[in-house]
């Protein structure tokens, strides 16, 4: 059946502006005709006492008569109509009614109508009920649109005004409510599948009542209806009457309607889909069938009807019963997880019972470990400074390099000589060496030297023993005679001559030789050099080895000792700083470890970070010495967030509820500090999902749970679990996963994975890439799961 | 009626093998809380399952009232409460419910013959 917006009119009908109605006029409104239940009587069904109960008997007893009425009141209106015009609900729902009283055949008589649509409702069941609601239902349709009446949300009024807009007290599905209850019923009463929202909603209805034209109520047979029933186009239904008969008229409507909701547990879109005035025979059903319709067919139920409903009935509890131990389960498992974990959290926190020598002796061997390890983080730093350093030595070196140049110079000496005597210096008695060959080098010139000197001492000799007499002839002339006289030497002198001359030229000729060996030629005996003499040679040797046992005994010679120990300080030091760069790195290499979390060995940046890691937790640890080491405490810390997540209901719940707009495609919002700011958004949504935004703020006023946040987040095992849910959720294939190495081992320390070393790993993975929507609700149920058995040393 | 137990209530409610195992593991294990809420939830349901079937038998009692075949006494609901007893002993039991089917054969060769009433549908 075309479901035609015909109206059922009410027993009051709106004002013209005239006197009394006739019956061929519309009649004007009177309020003890009308069975609309006043505002004031609404009360909220929540307290059950006498006289609240007597309302609620009152309130079905009204919502009976408003059946009643209508039935009478609409057989009327098809009495006033004329045939053609008859909109088909009309003439349908009386030749129903007609068919079940078959007796009534004066349907002018208004009280012989009356008792029979009392009948008709009471013995006609479901059917009578739902055909009768129909009529309401289009009555309040034809309403709704010639008076354009409106749900408007209810707007919070301006600062300073006044709110003036009337208010309206709603019914609920469940029974009687005030206005805050919802709404949804007035979009259920016109609309099919409308959502109902809370709030504060208005009724708004228009300045006058249309019908025709370009208004809502185009039908000519609905709108002769409207008309029959006082509803015409142009009526003013701002005047207080009116308006309050049509409001009042669509409230009492909502209210027998909300009473079938309520007792049938029908859905308002089940009620057009059920109603069918024409069966194919015009009957109702015969008694024994439920007054609230279950789509059966006329006639009782056969035995395998009944036996299919025993089974239906069994299927039902049986389903519900399966799905509550089910949920029992959940939630056993869900307490006994709680309980687990504080069990663990008291075991990690147990104090260690040291007196006070005890924890001397720990923080002691604590602190020796922290000095052991700045020794290695200072290789680092040594490593950074050295090739500074190295430059300048190289400079100073070079500086006195260039110094001893210099000196070389000065005493004219060549510098690989010096460098060569600075390296003696290393051998105080080398000099000697070079002594040695100058002594041997006299030895092998003595007898030379001693002929030599003998000859001169016997040249002197002779030389005195110069005969006295003059081996020459004299030529004298007589100064009497004038005669000249020659006088000879005698022989004997003349051979004495000869003898000393033979002599000493002999000697003279000896040591010219000799001179000449030992002076002027080159000398070919010990120590030979080229052209030079023995002579030469002596005197550079001894020139040699006195120069080296002056600057080796730092005797003539302080400025080129000096110059020459500076520069070969400088190079030694220049050397060692060498030497020490090599070290340093050797050191380091030695020191690195396998990186536990990648099974490789790290590099050199993760093992600096490692070691000054390592640094403060132990001067952490001695402070906490007696009590859970820096690694137990953050793992306190992190198992304490997620056992509350188990043991606290409101932190389950409020999880809960951000993971209902997550599913629902409006994930809450990722804000975070900077303290966060390298971990990929998806982990932080992890955690904003289970412990709320201010997990991730450091001043958004909750600093225990911030610390908290942060110590799970740098629990290398569990953040490790948050990265392997994610990627396992969102089918991150093996190559893109964050490279994690081998698994924890039972009891294993949960120690630090700071951000930075977190980001290391995570950079070319594609965690990075997935974002906060790819986090659901199964993520952080495994998340859960898995840290706790990781806690517990489960597998 | 002998004493039921949870497991006989889930015989009743037609629980599968697992579904009892399941059941049995859980009970076994859980505290003493768990226990009580476990009860409660199997003793619910059999109450409810019972009072359900009761106002069947109830619907069908009157029914036969109004076709003439039973008197209406006052105490009809109480027989009902019993035959809905009877059928639960029954399905504990695992005693075949025979003359439902026979009647649903019955139904079935019926609603192959067609009648002026079995065409009577209001929806």
């Amino acid at each position: 059946m075309t479901p035609s917006p015909a109206i059922v009119g009410p027993a009051t009908s709106p004002s013209t502006g005239g006197g009394e109605a006739k019956e061929s006029v519309p009649p004007k409104p009177t309020k003890e005709v009308a069975l609309s239940v006043p505002k004031s009587e609404v009360k909220p069904n929540v307290i059950v006492t006498a006289e609240t109960q007597a309302k609620q008997v009152e309130i079905q007893q009204k919502t009976f008569n408003t059946l009643v009425n209508t039935i009478t009141f609409n057989v009327q209106r098809f009495n006033e109509i004329p045939i053609a015009d008859r909109p088909d609900f009309l003439k349908n729902f009386v030749e129903m009614f007609q068919k079940e009283n078959p007796d009534l055949k004066d349907l002018t008589d208004q009280k012989v109508v009356a008792e029979k649509a009392e009948v008709f409702l009471k013995k006609g069941g479901g059917n009578a009920l739902l055909a009768t609601f129909k009529l309401l239902e289009t009555e309040a349709a034809l309403l709704y649109g010639g008076g354009k009446v409106r749900i408007v949300e209810k707007k919070a009024p301006k600062n300073g005004s006044k709110d003036e807009r009337p208010k309206i007290i709603y019914l609920g599905k469940d029974g009687m409510t005030t206005e805050e209850k919802q709404p949804g019923f007035w979009e259920n009463l016109f609309k099919k599948n409308s959502e109902a929202k809370t709030g504060k909603y208005d009724l708004e209805v228009s300045t006058t009542f249309e019908t025709g034209g370009a208004s809502n109520i185009t039908d000519l047979k609905d709108i002769a209806y409207l008309n029959k029933c006082g509803w015409s186009n142009g009526l003013d239904i701002k005047t207080a009457e009116n308006r309050g008969i049509l409001i009042e008229r669509v409230l009492s409507i909502a209210q027998a309607r909300e009473e079938l909701f309520r007792e049938t547990g029908l859905k308002p879109e089940d009620i057009s889909q059920r109603l069918n005035f024409l069966d194919a025979g015009h009957h109702f059903i015969a008694a024994g069938r439920s007054a609230y319709l279950t789509g059966e067919t006329g006639g009782g139920y056969t035995p395998a009807e009944f036996a299919t409903e025993g089974k239906k009935i069994t299927d039902e509890i049986s389903q519900k019963t399966k799905d509550k131990l089910a949920e029992l389960r959940k939630k056993n498992k869900s307490e006994q997880r709680g309980k687990q974990l504080t069990k663990r959290i008291e075991q990690l926190g147990e104090e260690k019972n040291m007196d006070p020598d005890q924890i001397k002796a720990e923080q002691a061997l604590i602190e020796q470990q922290i000095v052991d390890k700045k020794k290695e983080a200072g290789l680092f730093d040594s490593k950074k400074l050295l090739p500074g350093q190295k430059a300048e030595t190289a400079r100073l070196k070079d500086e006195k390099s260039q110094a001893l140049d210099k000196r070389a110079v000065e005493i004219g000496v060549p510098r690989a000589t010096l460098e060569d005597w600075s390296a003696d210096s290393s051998n105080p008695e080398s000099w000697r060496a070079i002594k040695n060959q100058h002594d041997i080098l006299v030895i092998e010139l003595q007898p030379m030297n001693n002929e030599k000197t003998k000859l001169e001492t016997d040249l002197t000799k002779w030389l005195e023993r110069e005969p006295k007499s003059p081996a020459v002839t004299v030529t004298e002339t007589e100064k009497k005679t004038g005669n000249t006289v020659v006088t000879t030497p005698e022989k004997g002198v003349t051979d004495a001559w000869e003898r000393w001359n033979k002599t000493v030229d002999k000697i003279q000729t000896r040591i010219a030789e000799l001179e000449k060996k030992l002076n002027t030629d080159p000398w070919t005996g010990t120590g030979a050099s080229g052209n030079k003499t023995a002579e030469t040679i002596l005197t550079e040797l001894e020139l040699d080895y006195t120069r080296r046992q002056q600057v080796v005994e730092n005797k003539d010679e302080p400025e080129t000792k000096k110059a020459i120990d500076n520069y070969r300080e400088a190079d030694a030091v220049d050397k060692q700083k060498g030497q020490d760069i090599i070290d340093v790195d050797n050191k380091i290499t030695g020191l690195r470890k396998i990186d536990p979390l990648t099974g490789v060995l790290e590099t050199e940046i993760v093992q600096e970070n490692r070691i000054r890691k390592e640094i403060k937790d132990m001067e952490e640890a001695k402070k906490n010495v007696g009590g859970a080491d820096i690694d137990d405490q953050r793992e306190i810390d992190s198992l304490q967030l997620v056992a509350d997540l188990y043991n606290k209901q409101e932190v389950h719940d409020a999880m809960e509820q951000r993971l209902v707009f997550q599913q629902g495609g409006s994930p809450p919002d990722l804000e975070f500090s900077p303290e966060f700011r390298d971990y990929p958004p998806a982990v932080l949504q992890a955690i904003n999902l289970m412990f709320g935004p201010e997990a991730l703020s450091s001043t958004a006023g909750n600093p225990d749970l911030f610390k908290k946040a942060k110590s799970l987040l740098e629990s290398q095992w569990f953040v490790r679990i948050i990265i392997d849910q994610i990627e396992n959720q969102n089918l991150v294939p093996p190559g893109g996963k964050v490279p994690f190495g081998v698994a924890r081992i039972s009891g294993e320390k949960n120690v630090k994975l700071d951000m930075a070393g977190l980001k290391a790993r995570t950079g070319a993975t594609n965690i990075e890439l997935l974002t906060i929507a790819d986090v659901n609700r199964t993520c952080i149920e495994n998340i859960m799961e898995e840290i706790s058995k990781s806690a517990l040393g489960y597998i | 009626m002998k004493k039921l137990t949870i497991f006989d209530i889930a015989k009743i409610l037609k629980f599968s093998a697992d579904e009892t195992n399941n059941l049995k593991k859980d009970f076994e294990n859980a505290d003493g809380e768990l226990k009580v809420e476990i009860m409660d939830t199997m003793w619910s349901a059999f109450f409810e399952l019972h009072k359900k079937l009761s106002d069947l038998k109830y619907k069908q009692l009157m029914q036969e009232v109004g076709e003439g075949k039973r008197n209406l006494t006052t105490d009809l609901y109480l027989q009902a409460k019993k035959l809905a007893m009877k059928d639960i002993e029954d399905i504990l039991s695992g005693t075949p419910q025979e003359v439902s089917q026979m009647d649903e054969l019955r139904n079935k060769i019926k609603n192959l013959i067609p009648t002026p009433q079995n065409s009577t549908a209001l929806n």
